[in-house]
């Protein structure tokens, strides 16, 4: 029993860090570019939602999509600002210029909104359900269900879909793709605002399960995120779900196990490197084409 | 092609530009401002853009009130206070630089740092350079005796507090059997949560039922899932809790999403309104210490509370009460000017001699009476000073009786 509802716990957790992986990855695999501020879209699109619930007494249905909307549109600002002017050969200036524009963000909600956690009132929540004894969290599944459904639908966009097709020749090939005439630009665009938003879907949800949400949310969730998405291999969005999953139930197992509890962190990293060494490429091989012979 | 490759030269130059700019920003007024050589300077460190930005900014509201009122007043032997306020950001490398720069533009004292991490850093760089230093909030036990003879602490430290509180929580809730957790990454908690809290506990005769298995978790952790699911199992009495209130209340509503019902004993950093507004009716018998109550009859104490919560009702809405950490800072300056004043310093008074003055006013304080009660400073240069443990009783702290 006891163990049963940590596994379901650190699969709620796990599905958390699936869903902002995902993201990431969407955007490793088609374009090779790390995007830092992936964990701060996350924190802004919680404040948004919060604000959008308490400003305009929004109900859950309305202010999810609400969040998902902004966070999209701070993922195309992201693109615009950070990536577009940058030469592709300057592999690390989008990464030093998406880590300055999160701190940008994080230091504006500080001074605009304050340190402190702000609170989500607690009328709006998708309750707890509790089954056979086990509890399960309303909006945790949710969640999960998201991120299955988006790993599915992501595959067979990728697969089937004309945009997802110029996606994948773009992470074949940027130059060939464009003068096959991908329209580039607007590929680029999109993959920014669909990972963005799915980095914001998981803002506000996780803003709606634990009640608040932390001007400093997204260093935490952001590093864990990328951790994910090595873990799962780079640019791979099946891997990236696997992995979260897999980094949530270890961390519920650093509970479990006696005197591991302190060592979390340690657990989580050492088993990024464990990892690595044995599958240099992640648990499931890396970028969107490899699926592909 | 020459104008693309100018292109990402100058993104990347911008980039680096922003980077320095919020370095920079971070770093506080860094200019310093020229005292006009007539009034006393005292500086202060305080966390106005970090993790502790919201309480950093009502820490300096508290001081400022004090200054006004004294200068109101005629300042010091008739020298005006000037305070110089200073950003740390949270960061312990930063209160160190501006410890340092502080010394160096010759102020009399420094109050703070806020955080107990930072106070490691920066006490024995004030040690060093014979600058008196006083933090009105650190409580993690050794600090300041760690750094004689320069530095002071305005504050109870949790093992004094603890040592009062806790035979009082155990009695009033029977308790026999105890859960302990505590925050791996905070200095202070980790210190409240391995220390002082399992050893008074077992000095109550109360058993330890995770002995050898403390839990711990990350600061800033809002999911404690695994870690309730792990303590209702344990079915214990009570809960020790070495945490900050923000962990607090979050753990707080885990524990009614799952059912948990006991008390839960922390220490000074899980005292404020926040705790009640964060946790809601999750927070019902969580007991944290104080050497301050906000409902406090003394006159001196409630116009304080009066000035200062219009100010920071502009930070904190939901919170615009004085805690125990503002009244410590309100208090601080109060003790410095009383220390000045007893030594006939004045603006003409040279530097060392103040420093000198000072360290030794604080050294042999004795029953200073300020808004928290009075307070004397013990052999470790730590503060003695009356103990209030409160239990949140339907949305409100009360003294636990």
């Amino acid at each position: 029993m006891l163990l049963l509802q940590q596994l379901i716990n650190g699969l709620m957790q796990g599905s958390i860090y699936a869903l902002v992986a995902i993201g990431y990855s969407l955007v490793f695999g088609v374009l090779n570019l790390l995007n830092m501020a992936h964990g701060e879209v996350f924190m802004i699109a919680g404040f948004v939602g919060l604000l959008l619930i308490l400003a305009l007494d929004l109900p859950i249905y309305l202010a999810i999509p609400a969040a998902m909307a902004a966070a999209a549109l701070l993922g195309v600002i992201i693109e615009l600002l950070c990536f577009r002017p940058i030469k592709k050969e300057f592999h690390l200036a989008p990464v030093v210029s998406t880590i300055a524009f999160g701190t940008v963000l994080v230091s504006l909600t500080v001074n605009f909104i304050g340190s402190e956690p702000q609170v989500f009132p607690a009328h709006v929540n998708i309750g707890d359900f509790s089954v056979g004894g086990i509890l399960i969290s309303g909006t945790e599944l949710l969640m999960f269900a998201i991120a299955i459904t988006l790993m599915v639908l992501l595959t067979f966009m990728l697969e089937k879909t004309k945009t997802g097709r110029a996606m994948r020749a773009m992470a074949e090939n940027e130059k060939a793709a464009q003068i096959l005439g991908v329209n580039v630009k607007r590929i680029i665009i999109t993959t920014f605002a669909i990972s963005a938003a799915l980095a914001g879907i998981a803002g506000i949800l996780v803003g709606l399960r634990f009640g608040v949400i932390s001007p400093f949310v997204g260093a935490t969730i952001g590093l864990k995120a990328l951790a994910v998405m090595v873990i799962g291999g780079l640019g791979n969005i099946y891997g990236a779900m696997v992995a979260g999953l897999l980094l949530g139930m270890l961390e519920a197992a650093t509970v479990v196990i006696p005197g591991l509890s302190p060592y979390v962190d340690a657990v989580i990293w050492g088993f990024l490197v464990f990892v690595l060494l044995f599958k240099p490429n992640g648990l499931l091989g890396t970028r969107v084409q490899a699926e592909r012979v | 092609m020459l104008t693309k490759s100018k292109k990402g030269i100058f993104a990347t130059l911008a980039v680096l530009t922003l980077v320095t700019a919020t370095a920079l920003t971070g770093c506080g007024d860094g200019a310093s401002t020229s005292s006009s050589g007539d009034t006393i300077q005292i500086g202060a460190l305080v966390d106005k853009s970090g993790k502790g930005a919201d309480w950093g900014r009502k820490n300096e509201i508290a001081m400022n009130i004090a200054v006004e009122e004294i200068n109101a007043s005629g300042g010091i032997n008739g020298s005006p206070i000037e305070l110089l306020v200073r950003d740390t950001n949270g960061r312990n490398e930063e209160a160190v630089n501006l410890t340092r720069s502080l010394a160096g533009q010759g102020v009399a004292a420094i109050v703070g740092p806020f955080f107990s991490g930072e106070c490691e850093v920066a006490f024995p760089q004030a040690n060093q350079l014979q600058v008196p230093i006083i933090s009105p909030s650190s409580a993690k036990a050794g600090i300041s005796e760690n750094n004689r003879p320069w530095a002071f602490r305005n504050s109870m430290t949790d093992d004094k507090l603890l040592r009062e509180a806790t035979p009082r929580f155990v009695k009033a809730f029977d308790v026999k059997t105890v859960v302990v957790l505590h925050d791996e990454r905070d200095a202070w908690s980790k210190a409240v949560g391995t220390d002082d809290l399992p050893r008074e506990f077992k000095a109550a005769g109360v058993e330890i039922l995770n002995e050898g298995n403390y839990f711990s978790f990350n600061t800033g952790e809002t999911n404690f899932s695994a870690i309730v699911t792990q303590v209702r199992n344990l079915n214990p009495d009570a809960i020790a809790f070495g945490g900050l209130y923000n962990e607090a209340a979050a753990f707080a509503r885990e524990m009614e999403r799952q059912g948990l019902k006991i008390p839960v004993l922390g220490g000074v950093g899980m005292y404020a309104g926040a705790l009640i507004q964060q946790g809601g009716t999750a927070v019902e018998n969580f007991v944290a210490t104080s050497s301050w109550n906000v409902d406090s009859e003394d006159e001196q104490a409630r116009s304080f509370v009066e000035k200062f919560k219009p100010q920071a009702a502009q930070i904190t809405p939901a919170d615009p009460l004085p805690g125990s950490f503002e009244a410590n800072h309100y208090e601080t300056i109060y003790m410095i000017a009383h220390v000045l004043e007893q030594a006939g310093v004045d603006h003409t008074t040279p530097t060392e001699e103040v420093r000198l003055a000072l360290r030794d006013g604080f050294a042999n304080l004795k029953d200073f009476k300020g808004i928290t009660g009075l307070t004397s400073i013990d052999e470790k240069g730590d503060g003695i000073k009356t103990i209030y443990p409160l239990v949140v009783r339907e949305g409100r702290f009360e003294i636990l009786e």
